[in-house]
């Protein structure tokens, strides 16, 4: 069976990536055609996003939207009176280092990030929490959840 | 005296209108053998056998291949327990819906074994499928790319496999037996989730003849692993790629060891 050279090259390098250990990310840096990319972190699980959003370059340029979904769980009440003590310190740090890149991605990009919610009650303030940066600055579009 | 007919233009115009309103499609089909098709054409779109007694009753009532109204199916839906009522049965079911655009097939994990579910039936059913959406709470991905395969015009494709074999016997890394010197066109939406890692998934999907096309991508990961794959379903598909919507699973943490296959 004869494969195309570029199916074995990304098969060959599939198989080399599930050898190594440390990928925290996905690379979005061939896909030059996106128009729209949606991520749905998890309170606790965003490390990637960031990394993620590095691989977008000035190549991209289709690229219309970018969204952010905000977790259902950090649309309840009682989380938002202090969302550091919920996902940890730790994971706080990480949603404030996605606000920080936010305000430079759009600035380099001119692409205003859309901040999806969950339709729960008291979600703005959550937002604030979240990206109190982006918020200040009204860089982003708050839509929500369909 | 001769009979005044509709032109069937203007029939069908009429009956479309009324594609939504099963009783009076019911009806329709009533006035007229001539009325009949068109009818049956919305009457029989959408079609579901969720347990093994509707498909029984289906075929009871339909016994003739030739003038079953199973051929106006466009999309098909079978139960899990459809799926182990044995592939004699099913496939003498399958063999009259051979214009299915859309098929799903779903367990819902109500307690049955699992290990009996079978595809082989499908294979093929339908030539024109385009759309295939499975999902399971715990049948290998392997049986599910083998099927896959013997669509040749699949553009969307939605697998959602909940559980999955955690006992290690690495059943999912086992090869196609066959290779196919062509392979579906995979130009549509593309939806993943595999509770054991979609790594050999996407390297079997990946490393098909005609490549993948996908415009659109949905991929849920587990762990590190699941971030390659998709790293590499994403370049793989990078010429034609406009979507895409990626999540963690919801129970995610980044944990490397988290996919058995490892």
């Amino acid at each position: 069976v004869v494969r195309s050279i570029r199916a074995c090259a990304l098969t060959d390098s599939l198989l080399q990536f599930s050898d190594q250990s440390g990928q925290s990310s996905i690379d979005l840096s061939k896909a030059i055609k996106l128009q729209d990319v949606v991520f749905r972190p998890y309170p606790r699980v965003i490390e990637w996003v960031v990394p993620a959003l590095r691989t977008i370059t000035p190549k991209h340029q289709d690229l219309r939207q970018i969204s952010i979904c905000i977790p259902h769980y950090l649309a309840c009440p009682g989380i938002l009176a202090n969302v550091s003590r919920h996902v940890g310190e730790a994971n706080y740090g990480l949603w404030l280092d996605l606000d920080r890149f936010l305000v430079q991605f759009s600035e380099s990009c001119s692409i205003r990030p859309k901040v999806v919610c969950p339709t729960e009650r008291g979600v703005e303030v959550n937002i604030e929490s979240l990206f109190p940066e982006v918020s200040k600055r009204g860089m982003i579009d708050l839509v929500e959840e369909p | 005296m001769s009979s005044r007919r509709l032109p069937a233009e203007i029939l069908d115009h009429i009956v479309d209108h009324l594609h939504d309103t099963k009783t009076a499609l019911s009806n329709c089909s009533l006035v007229s053998k001539s009325w009949i098709p068109r009818t049956r054409k919305h009457l029989f779109a959408d079609i579901g056998f969720q347990v093994a007694l509707r498909m029984r009753s289906w075929k009871k009532t339909f016994p003739d291949s030739a003038t079953s109204p199973a051929r106006y199916t466009k999309t098909l839906y079978i139960g899990d327990h459809v799926l182990t009522a044995g592939d004699a049965e099913v496939g003498s079911l399958l063999r009259d819906f051979s214009c299915v655009v859309h098929l799903e097939v779903g367990d819902h994990g109500s307690g049955f074994d699992t290990s009996k579910v079978s595809f082989a039936p499908f294979c093929g059913f339908s030539p024109i499928l385009k759309s295939f959406r499975v999902i399971t709470s715990d049948v290998p991905s392997s049986r599910i790319f083998n099927l896959i395969l013997s669509f040749p015009l699949l553009e969307d494709l939605d697998i959602f496999v909940s559980a999955g074999n955690t006992n290690g016997s690495g059943e999912d890394e086992i090869p196609t037996a066959i290779q196919p010197s062509s392979s579906p066109r995979f130009t549509g939406s593309f939806e993943l989730y595999l509770r054991l890692g979609m790594g050999p998934f996407a390297r079997r999907l990946i490393s098909l003849p005609g490549g993948i096309h996908f415009r659109k991508l949905t991929l849920t990961w587990l762990c590190e692993e699941d971030l390659l794959a998709m790293t590499a379903l994403v370049e793989a598909c990078a010429h034609t790629l406009e979507s895409l919507d990626i999540r963690p699973n919801w129970r995610g943490t980044l944990n490397p060891r988290l996919c058995p296959h490892r």
